[in-house]
């Protein structure tokens, strides 16, 4: 399966597999982040205003607000937000270690500060170019700081099959073959029928009776496929 | 055996999993200390699920299961006190108090001849240009000298100023560092600014950060300036002093020198020097 994948190995042997966040979504993140951004200017320039009746030291408050919200928004979001910024968290996005594990505040600094260099020449040039020559679609700032930006991971509710009687298929199949008929059964409820029927076509010449439904055997080889012989009640 | 034994065998198990890792998610600790094995199981699952081409999507529910339970035990719930940190709270006081008896006589030496410097200044003021020169005094005057009334909100508003300015100046050269340097350079030059003070001694330039001395025209020897906010003219010979903008001053003195100062507010600066 060709996806956009960035696999860790644990200590436990196992290789996991982290979806990494393509350009696209990151930079809704950045805007939605940037209204943020400048929603918080706002709100503080019209606070240290109402204070600059009463002391003209109010500018100098200003200046130091405007300063922490410039460089810190974004690294102060992700180290106590596990690596989540608001923008991130709206799309599902979540800024982690190279090995998966929550970002810390050195690589959050790191990763944010060097966003002066993605930004270079204007507008984030340099960080898209990185992003689209490396794997991962890490900026220059993820690169220096060993982080990535991925799907946070949700839980999903399993996918079913369709309940019908299981049947075996008529030659033997092989394990990706298998994995095929599967998934194409499990899917098959999401794709529209006239998609749905042109896909199981072709495998119709290999089914037992090739001139019927096609889509309904394949669903009967895959509920036997995974185990289920006729009698049990559909998982 | 078939992905449906494998699945109703150990589903109560990865239920299990997925009630703790709510826990975890709230904040609170694992009490039934069942995570480590939990996860060890799980991941052993994942790998037998791979290995047998088990479905797709059973394979990424556990894959985010795994993921979730190796950011949870692999977190560091305290962070790892950093190398800088620990040289600064442990190594350096260390390295001193080893080499104890140099620094005290070093520093005794140092801070020694300031204090007999100093004390000898304050009995003896007349002594002060052999120990700073006379340009150096002039300098120091005309900071500290003539505006004492500076008022305590003015210093807040300067601390604020140099934090936003020096600092973020600061950082974005730490950031250029990444381009082997050209970075840093671009945010240097972006820095650069042309710093014009009008004192009575007379007028001093600079371009910080370039330039740490100010170059200083008294004012006995200036004549008059002029504004020029046209075209500029250069010839050669001239003293330029400008970082943007086409408008200058340009000065004229007793010396004969030509010196063009860019500036965004000619007018101003021609009132200034000409008072």
């Amino acid at each position: 399966v060709i996806d956009t994948l960035h696999t860790v190995e644990t200590p436990e042997g196992v290789e996991l597999e982290l979806p990494v966040a393509g350009p696209v979504v990151r930079l809704l993140a950045w805007l939605i982040d940037l209204a943020v951004q400048v929603v918080l200017y706002g709100a503080w320039s019209w606070i240290m205003s109402a204070l600059g009746r009463v002391d003209e030291g109010a500018t100098g408050l200003l200046l130091i607000g405007v300063f922490l919200i410039t460089w810190f928004y974004g690294v102060g979001w992700e180290v106590l937000n596990r690596g989540r910024t608001p923008g991130k968290q709206l799309l599902g996005l979540q800024a982690v270690r190279e090995d998966g594990t929550p970002i810390g505040i050195g690589a959050s600094i790191l990763r944010n500060f060097l966003r002066v260099v993605d930004w270079l020449p204007y507008c984030y040039a340099l960080g898209l170019l990185s992003m689209l020559i490396d794997s991962s679609f890490r900026r220059l700032g993820d690169l220096a700081a060993g982080t990535l930006v991925t799907y946070a991971p949700r839980v999903s509710t399993p996918a079913r099959l369709p309940e019908v009687e299981p049947s075996a298929p008529r030659i033997a199949l092989e394990p990706d073959e298998r994995r095929a008929v599967i998934a194409f059964a499990e899917r098959a409820p999401l794709l529209s029928d006239a998609r749905a029927d042109e896909l199981a076509s072709i495998a119709a010449p290999l089914l037992p009776t090739p001139t019927r439904d096609a889509r309904h055997q394949l669903a009967q080889i895959a509920a036997w496929l995974v185990g289920l012989r006729s009698g049990d009640s559909a998982r | 055996m078939k992905q449906q034994t494998f699945e109703a065998e150990r589903s109560e198990r990865w239920q299990r999993f997925e009630q703790l890792l709510e826990i975890l998610d709230r904040g609170a600790h694992d009490t039934t200390g069942e995570f480590p094995s939990l996860f060890r199981q799980l991941c052993q699952d994942l790998s037998l699920a791979r290995d047998r081409m088990f479905t797709e999507d059973l394979v990424t529910r556990l894959n985010r299961l795994a993921l979730k339970g190796h950011e949870h035990l692999y977190a560091s719930r305290v962070p790892p006190r950093s190398a800088v940190l620990e040289f600064a709270a442990r190594g350096f006081p260390r390295a001193v108090r080893q080499e104890g008896p140099l620094v005290l006589a070093l520093s005794g030496l140092f801070f020694g001849s300031l204090g007999l410097c100093a004390a000898a200044v304050v009995t003896w003021p007349e002594l002060a240009p052999s120990f700073l020169g006379s340009d150096s005094l002039t300098q120091l005057r005309e900071m500290y000298g003539e505006d004492l009334a500076r008022r305590p909100s003015d210093d807040l508003q300067m601390f604020g100023f140099y934090i936003w300015n020096n600092v973020s100046i600061a950082f974005r050269m730490f950031a250029g560092g990444l381009l082997v340097g050209i970075g840093s350079l671009i945010a240097l030059l972006y820095a650069a600014r042309l710093e014009i003070e009008v004192r009575t001694a007379g007028l001093f330039v600079r371009i910080a950060p370039f330039q740490r001395k100010f170059r200083h025209v008294p004012a006995e020897e200036l004549r008059g300036a002029d504004i020029q906010s046209a075209r500029l003219r250069v010839r050669r010979g001239w003293r330029i002093y400008a970082v943007k903008g086409a408008k200058a001053v340009q000065l004229r003195t007793t010396t004969g020198h030509q010196m063009l100062i860019g500036t965004q507010e000619p007018d101003l600066l021609a009132a200034a020097l000409l008072r």
